[in-house]
């Protein structure tokens, strides 16, 4: 882990970062007109990757399209940054672009994300990749797709709700706890990816630029930096994040979100960071969970 | 008096298109006007087309020729050239109309069907409830009926709940088609003084009723409409 | 009440047509609605009736004519020239449909709460507590058990749906509501049933329906007025009573004759 920088080597059998530039332009134009319109679903000429649809290949083709030769990308999947999805899209631009990489969140100028939100707040000359494997938060009750492109356009949103009102009937809570549906900007209804809803609140007025890229569905859409994002909920059930009741194994962390792991066949399990980078910088400044308090002493 | 009620060269005939268009005539040239305050009966035999005259001021029949003029607030409309939402409108207001069939909502309480065209004119509920528990109380209908639809009823006891209905709203035109065919002398009696009731605040009543003794007791007038048979002004004209 | 106005009206459609190319669906049709009034449109199927029903609900853009509505007390306005958002705006607010078939207008896979609730949410309504007690009531009022809120509507009985789709579109109170054949799919005894909760619930709140049939018993039970549609046309109006005692025109006699015979 500790060669997570290194000297890029550009394969010069490959355009910088895979795409043609004409493509590259293409999705540039899709990702200023998101950006001109905060949460709206932009359609997009996504094209066919050496890497099958679900393992990014919408977040790919928006970091392959803002990319520049001087970039640090970081690419994380769970939040880890040693998963084989993150390590093989990571290796994919060491190759296809010979763009320096990392594995700090704040050495990062590209953040290529897959169900997570860093712990470390953001930057604003940081930008973040989302992979979105379903675009369209409505797309759980409607179908059509006809049909929720007008209920975006005329902003009939009542049935967002309704699927907030299942939950409630059904668990007594808003049992959603990922792919929680926001409102952007006061306007369109967006669907922030499978990350989990403790994240939601990041997303509010977030220094960085985000970026939606969805490569089976055709879709991207942005959210531009400090721009307000509301998770939807009731009166009478406000939104509210998970909470664990211990703090990290591993970093004694009582503010972030922790992944439960199993460590053997007797039922031994640890509740550790899922942002390993976070993790790891917060044992080296010398904080320590009930798993390295033994090997601190 | 001024007419409450005017009808002038009146005519109806049927054309029955799936008869190869046969037309049946019923009556023709009728004139008769009821003052507010008269009740007036129509008599001659059945078939004669008494209920027809009664059905066309109601506007359930259009008129093949004529005209019937009702005093609807200060104004005459013309029922033969009226609209349904003219037609409508005068139901609510002006003409009430009670035939020897009760037709109403299955499933629905005696009181609440008696209070209905009350509440459906704007009255509260309690003070519609009460007022047609009095009107039941009159016509003599036994308390314990009353929460019951009258589905089950017997013939005389429909035919007051049908007479509750019609007298719960004061209409100032009524028009009463054998309202009392099946009750007995005492709850004829309670009719009676229903009618009277009406006459006396300035209803006019055009009837059917086949009871000599009843007609005897609330007829200001009889007007035989077998003087109204002289078909031959109708294919003249057509 | 003093009599009529005749600018009461609240829907009035004048010279409308629909053409499917050489096939017409409904031509030259003119008819005003006032509020509070039940108009049954009555025919054979094929007769137009449910293409003019979609043409006045805004869900089938007419070929040629006017369809004015009266929104809240404001002027009459022609709903063709609305823009879509207005015209939706209208269809969850001020108007309702109830489909012959259930599952056209209730959403299958989610509760009966939530089908109730989902108008109320779609205007603006974030309160779980209100909704759902709201939605209890309304389950109340059409007779289905409030014990079955959190059922989804696939395990309902037809009728029950019929009524879940009744309850769903008349709690926001809209003004005018169109019917499609509302007991259609019905037994004759849920027929009746249900019939008796509409008719209930349409002078309780003092509502102003287009219902299409082809039963007149429907129309006798629930209509002020009624029109008969043969080939695309209307070729009766009147009263209820009128048309069903006194048909004027050769096919609203054979209509009329074919029911009371059977």
């Amino acid at each position: 882990m500790s060669a997570s920088s290194t000297a890029p080597r550009h394969d010069p059998a490959y355009n910088f970062a895979f795409l043609d530039e004409q493509t590259k332009r293409m999705i540039r134009r899709a990702i200023l007109k998101a950006i001109a319109i905060p949460g709206y679903q932009v359609p997009f000429a996504s094209r066919e990757m050496p890497m099958p649809y679900g393992w990014g290949t919408g977040g790919v083709q928006v970091t392959a399209a803002i990319l520049g030769p001087d970039d640090r990308l970081k690419v994380i999947d769970q939040g880890a940054d040693d998963t084989t999805n993150a390590v093989s899209i990571r290796e994919f631009f060491r190759r296809t672009a010979g763009v320096e990489t990392t594995e700090r969140t704040d050495k990062a100028t590209i953040i290529q994300t897959r169900h997570r939100i860093p712990e470390m707040a953001l930057r604003d000359d940081q930008v973040l990749v989302y992979q979105v494997p379903i675009p369209e938060p409505l797309r759980f009750l409607e179908p059509r797709e006809t049909e929720t492109r007008t209920m975006h356009a005329l902003k009939e949103y009542g049935l967002m709700h309704v699927k907030l009102y299942e939950d409630i009937a059904m668990h007594g809570h808003i049992a959603t706890t990922y792919a929680y549906p926001v409102k952007v900007a006061g306007r369109y209804i967006t669907d922030p990816s499978p990350t989990p809803k403790f994240d939601n609140p990041k997303m509010n007025r977030m220094p960085a630029l985000q970026l939606f890229g969805a490569g089976r569905e055709k879709r991207i859409y942005a959210i531009p930096p400090y721009t307000d994002v509301v998770s939807l909920d009731f009166e009478d059930h406000p939104f509210t994040v998970q909470k664990w009741d211990q703090p990290c194994d591993l970093c004694g962390a009582e503010d972030t979100f922790l992944d439960e792991m199993l460590t053997d066949d007797q039922g031994g399990r640890l509740f550790i960071c899922s942002d390993s980078d976070h993790c790891n910088r917060r044992q080296t400044a010398g904080h320590h969970g009930s798993m390295t308090q033994d090997a601190a002493e | 008096m001024f007419a409450a009620l005017d009808i002038s060269d009146l005519a109806k005939q049927f054309t029955l298109h799936m008869q190869d268009s046969a037309e049946l005539p019923v009556i023709a040239g009728a004139n008769l006007s009821v003052a507010s305050g008269e009740c007036v009966v129509l008599s001659g035999p059945s078939g004669a087309g008494k209920s027809s005259i009664l059905k066309m001021i109601y506007g359930t029949y259009p008129c093949t020729l004529g005209s019937i003029r009702v005093l609807d607030g200060d104004n005459y409309v013309d029922v033969a050239m009226a609209s349904a939402r003219d037609l409508l409108a005068l139901r609510q207001t002006t003409v009430g109309y009670v035939s020897q069939f009760l037709r109403v909502i299955p499933r629905v309480p005696t009181i609440t069907l008696v209070a209905e065209p009350l509440v459906r004119r704007g009255a509260d509920l309690t003070s519609a409830h009460d007022q047609a528990a009095s009107l039941l109380q009159k016509l003599n209908l036994p308390e314990r009926l009353w929460p019951l639809p009258p589905a089950t009823f017997s013939g005389g006891e429909q035919q007051r709940v049908n007479i509750a209905r019609a007298f719960a709203h004061p209409m100032p035109i009524m028009l009463l088609d054998e309202p009392t065919a099946s009750l007995d002398a005492e709850n004829r009696e309670a009719v009676v003084s229903l009618i009277h009731e009406a006459k006396r605040r300035g209803a006019a009543i055009l009837g059917i009723f086949h009871d000599k003794d009843m007609r005897d007791r609330i007829a200001d007038r009889l007007v035989d409409v077998t003087a109204f048979q002289t078909f031959h002004s109708i294919n003249a004209e057509s | 009440m003093t009599g009529p106005i005749k600018d009461d009206a609240l829907l009035r459609a004048s010279g409308l047509a629909k053409i499917y190319g050489a096939q017409i669906g409904c031509f030259d049709v003119g008819l005003e609605l006032w509020p509070g009034e039940v108009l049954a449109v009555v025919g054979e199927s094929g007769s137009g009736k449910t293409t003019l029903l979609n043409c006045l609900a805004g869900e089938l853009t007419p070929t040629s004519g006017v369809i004015e509505y009266r929104r809240g007390n404001g002027p009459m306005r022609n709903i063709l020239e609305m823009t879509e958002a207005e015209r939706r705006t209208l269809q969850r607010t001020e108007w309702g449909i109830v489909h012959q078939n259930p599952a056209d207008g209730l959403r299958m896979t989610v509760s009966a709460g939530a089908n109730v609730g989902e108008r109320l949410m779609a205007v603006g309504a974030r309160n779980y507590g209100d909704i759902r007690s709201t939605a209890l009531e309304w389950l109340a009022r059409v007779e289905i058990d409030t014990g079955r809120i959190d059922c989804r509507p696939e395990t309902f009985s037809g009728g029950m749906r019929q009524r879940l789709q009744i309850a769903r579109t008349l709690v926001t109170r809209p003004r005018l509501v169109f019917m499609d054949e509302p007991t259609g799919g019905l037994d004759v005894s849920v027929q009746a049933r249900v019939l008796d909760t509409l008719r209930g619930l349409v002078a309780e709140l003092g509502l102003s329906v287009i219902l299409v049939t082809h039963d007149l018993g429907v129309a006798r039970l629930l209509a002020d007025r009624m029109v008969v549609m043969k080939d695309g046309q209307i070729v009766e109006d009147g009263l209820t009573d009128q048309i069903l005692e006194d048909p004027q025109h050769a096919y609203s006699q054979l209509l009329v004759s074919a029911i009371l015979q059977a």
